[in-house]
């Protein structure tokens, strides 16, 4: 007996189609993807530095270890006169910009962070202690 | 058949490619939101946390503004009621990164400037903080710091609220801080009248011999007061009961038997200056009438017993405090830098228990029977001042850390600043807080032990770990755990309070202090507020010595060149003594002089006539040795003036001798016997005074009423017992436990003296006020 023929394949253009499909959707994947590695990296980076710098910036400290195991010093990034007004008595205070970026490189280096999120270091003023 | 079903399968694929497609774009889309709040909560932090640097950096500077500028400050000082505001230029050298001032009230009229207020109280006036500061700054040179001293502050909020970035986190910090350094006032008590009729009871000046061999001291009793560097050990030997208002020991005290020190007064005091060993047990018995304390008694009025050091106990029980089975719960307060009690069978302190020492690691061992105990019910006066009593008593608060190896009943608060391990051998109820850094709950030596918290109180700590599972497990399953931050919040007085600190109640010793010029020096007194402990340098004041001068003001180490006497005629002038004004062995009128060559014997009546003036008696000659006659009698009347004893040289009486004045003196019995004393009604009005470096030496059974004032003198005792007085009435009415073969007394009346060189048997001491 004859075997009849039933089961039909795909006609080409079902496969074009799907193709079509399969690679719109697997572009949008890849997209978002990347997106949400880019920003995990971003955020862990982000914690990473506020993490590794607020104890320094929080209670003013310019000494720090770096990897190497060598104390090292933070310099001024700027300096700078805070003017205090009272009662239109004006006094000025000599105060140090510091930057704790280096304490965050030189411990963690810049892991997955994008240009302007590595430039958001925490930066602490430090007043003058000496007096008049 | 197949073909038609075959013919619904066309496209399955497809769609189930798509569907699954479809639905990982949804999770990596949810991914994506996840991911990105993620990144905004990161950045936001990173902006808060700027934000409060940069608000915390306004507020330094505004705060060094007020210390170099004094139109500044002086505006702070004068604040009103209502919030003044200051600006705040950050200057040119400023990155824009770290935010901008904005308006503390949130309005937009203050942006730029940062809020200034003066704190008041519930009644509208200032609040003004004091604060122990161990180095202030000089002022006037910032790189030199002035000695420790309290400090009084008005206390100044200032706020600042920074924004960084337009879409950044705003954060608002203030800052409480302490202005007003005008009022910088260091805290030094004007000296007391100088008086040596505030002789009180027995007093050594010296690193004296205190090797009692057992006794009954009926007196205040005050050792050492001259020791600058307190190195000396004082031992006494034999069972000895005290009836004290004050026990000083300046140095340690190392008790060798059974010490019963009897509270009959709330103002008790008892203070050694360093370390307490006790080779035998020690008995506080706080028998006086709860009652009689003062309406409105704060921690001041408490009677307590304060060791600077260490409290070494190793006995088979303690007992400190009033009988709780009585209705009589006096309260009592017990200080020590650090505890060091192990006792087989119970620990009992009825009262509260301050461990002062910052670095001291205590620890209170005790059987199941052992007991903190509340001295009341309830707290009458519940005012929320620091410095009325901040619980019902029962409590213990340390500085350091606490081991705790007892079971039993800690009816107060535990609070420790430092950890605490508790390894309770026993069952454990704590009625108050159980509040410490640390919390360890070990099983003891018999296994895990219940830890049982009653009263609605809770458990405060940061960590809470252990072997005692069971009982960690109860505590967190209770509902009552809370950080150590907690109970800060809710307890401004802190977990040690701040007013009961060694600094706040006794004051501050120096480093070093080789002589008693430099310890006046560099003691710094406690704020008077505060104050509690009584400290060296104001005993020594009250005994008149003059840290200026170097020496005590009033007393006489040779003859006085002039001196009022009283003459034949029972007239007075003022005479120049030169040393040969007679030889008196009975009589009246003038000076009474014994010449070390005469040795008087019998019984020696002096009686001055007349009233008004001083009377004086010289025995001896200076580098000569007087010695009297067995069974001499010295009886002097002292009630018309007071009668001065200047003994030159070395003075020995003889044995069963006395010197007594003529109200003792008229109840002599037998040999060596007094019928009574009397503390509510008699009085002795005899002053004695020693040349430097001399000595007044007892014979066998002597006695003597007298106040000495001989601080460069030395008292030596004999292995012999005193007269017997049958009765002594102490002025709480009561007699005393006497110790030793019957009633055994050497001295009646005050003194001080450079030490008690030899020791008596059996020295018993009554006190009685100077005075006709």
């Amino acid at each position: 007996m004859k075997k009849k023929r039933t089961l039909k394949g795909m006609t080409l253009i079902e496969i074009i189609i799907s193709m079509f499909i399969l690679t719109v959707m697997a572009g949008l994947l890849l997209g978002i993807g990347l997106n949400v590695d880019e920003t995990t990296k971003n955020t862990t980076g982000m914690k990473d530095k506020v993490s590794v710098e607020a104890p320094f910036a929080g209670d003013n400290r310019r000494e720090y270890i770096d990897s190497a195991g060598n104390v090292q010093n933070l310099s001024p990034e700027s300096n700078t006169v805070i003017s205090v007004t009272l009662d239109g008595h004006t006094q000025g205070i000599d105060a140090d910009v510091y930057n704790t970026a280096d304490i965050y490189d030189d411990s963690v280096g810049e892991r997955g962070l994008t240009d302007k999120q590595d430039d958001r270091d925490l930066r602490f003023i430090q007043v003058a202690t000496a007096g008049p | 058949m197949k073909t038609e079903k075959n013919r619904k399968l066309h496209g399955s694929v497809l769609l189930t490619v798509v569907a699954v497609m479809a639905l990982l774009i949804i999770f990596m889309t949810g991914t994506l939101v996840l991911a990105n709040a993620a990144n905004r909560r990161s950045h936001r932090s990173y902006t808060s946390s700027q934000a409060e640097y940069t608000a915390r950096a306004a507020i330094d500077a505004f705060y060094r503004s007020t210390e170099d500028n004094t139109a500044i400050r002086d505006a702070v000082l004068n604040l009103g009621s209502t919030a003044t505001y200051a600006n705040v230029d950050f200057g040119a050298g400023y990155n824009n990164s770290l935010g901008r001032l904005v308006d503390p009230d949130g309005s937009g009229t203050h942006d730029g400037q940062i809020r200034i207020e003066q704190l008041h109280d519930a009644a509208g006036d200032p609040i003004t903080q004091w604060k122990w500061n161990p180095s202030p700054e000089d002022p006037s040179d910032h790189t030199r710091t002035l000695p420790a001293r309290w400090e009084e502050f008005n206390v100044i909020r200032v706020t600042a609220t920074v924004q960084v970035g337009q879409r950044g986190a705003r954060k608002t910090v203030y800052q409480d801080y302490l202005a007003n350094p005008t009022t910088f006032t260091p805290v030094t008590p004007p000296p007391p009248p100088v008086s040596p009729t505030a002789l009180d009871g027995f007093q050594t000046i010296g690193d004296s011999a205190f090797n009692l061999t057992g006794g009954t001291l009926a007196t205040p009793v005050i050792l050492g007061l001259g020791n600058s560097d307190r190195t000396h050990e004082y031992t006494p030997q034999n069972s000895s009961e005290t009836y004290s208002s004050t026990f000083f020991v300046n140095g340690d005290l190392h008790t060798q038997a059974e010490l019963h020190m009897h509270i009959d007064d709330y103002t008790f005091q008892n203070v050694i200056t360093r370390d307490f060993y006790c080779d035998n047990q020690l008995w506080v018995h706080v028998d006086y009438d709860a009652s009689a304390l003062p309406a409105g008694w704060t921690q001041k009025d408490v009677p307590y017993f304060f060791v600077n050091g260490t409290f070494h106990y190793n006995e088979s029980q303690l007992m400190m405090g009033s009988d709780q089975s009585s209705s009589n719960k006096a309260p009592f307060n017990v200080f020590m830098g650090t505890a060091d009690i192990t006792c087989t069978g119970p620990v009992i302190i009825a009262g509260d228990l301050y461990l002062m020492d910052d670095d001291g690691d205590s620890v209170i061992v005790g059987a199941s029977n052992s007991r903190l105990y509340s001295w009341t019910d309830s707290m009458a006066d519940d005012s929320g001042s620091q410095f009325v009593p901040i619980n019902q008593g029962g409590g213990i608060y340390s500085k350091g850390s606490l081991t705790y190896k007892g079971g039993g009943e800690i009816q107060g608060d535990v609070r420790i600043e430092d950890d605490l391990t508790i390894e309770n051998k026993d069952p454990l109820t704590i009625s108050g807080n159980l509040v410490a850094r640390n919390i360890v709950l070990n099983a003891g030596e018999a296994g895990p032990k219940e830890v049982r918290i009653e009263g609605g109180s809770a458990v405060f700590c940061d960590s809470l770990t252990g072997t005692n599972t069971e009982a960690i497990q109860a505590i967190q399953a209770s509902g009552l755990l809370f950080s150590y931050d907690d109970f800060l919040a809710s307890h401004p007085e802190g977990v040690y309070p701040d007013t009961m600190t060694r600094e706040a109640i006794y004051g501050q010793d120096p480093a070093t202090s080789s002589d008693l010029e430099e310890l006046f020096a560099g003691f710094v007194e406690p704020n008077p507020d505060t104050k509690i402990i009584k400290n060296q340098t104001e005993l020594l004041r009250a005994v008149g010595y003059d840290p200026v001068v170097g020496d005590f003001d009033g007393y006489y180490t040779s003859t006085p060149t002039t001196v009022p006497v009283q003459n034949r005629d029972n007239t007075y002038n003022q005479a120049t003594f030169n040393g040969e004004a007679g030889r008196w062995t009975n009589g009246s009128g003038s000076v009474v002089y014994f010449p070390a060559d005469y040795s008087a014997s019998g019984t020696i009546e002096i009686t001055p006539s007349g009233a008004g003036t001083e009377f004086w008696i010289v025995i001896g000659e200076e580098g000569e040795t007087t010695t009297w006659n067995p069974e001499t009698r010295l009886i002097i009347d002292d009630s018309a003036c007071t009668v001065n004893i200047m003994i030159l040289g070395d003075f020995q009486l003889g044995d069963r001798s006395c010197i007594l004045n003529s109200t003792l003196g008229s109840r002599i019995s037998g040999q060596t016997n007094i019928d009574y004393v009397d503390q509510n009604t008699d009085k002795v009005n005899i002053m004695i005074y020693g040349g430097t470096g001399t000595e007044f030496r007892f014979g066998s059974q002597c006695v003597v009423s007298a106040n000495a004032y001989a601080p460069y003198m030395n008292l030596v005792g004999t292995i012999t017992d005193g007269w017997k007085v049958n009765d002594y009435i102490n002025k709480y009415g009561t007699s005393p436990n006497w110790l030793g073969s019957g009633h055994s007394v050497q001295w009646i009346g005050n003194s001080l003296f450079n030490g008690l060189v030899s020791p008596f048997n059996n020295f018993s001491f009554l006190k009685l006020d100077a005075g006709a």
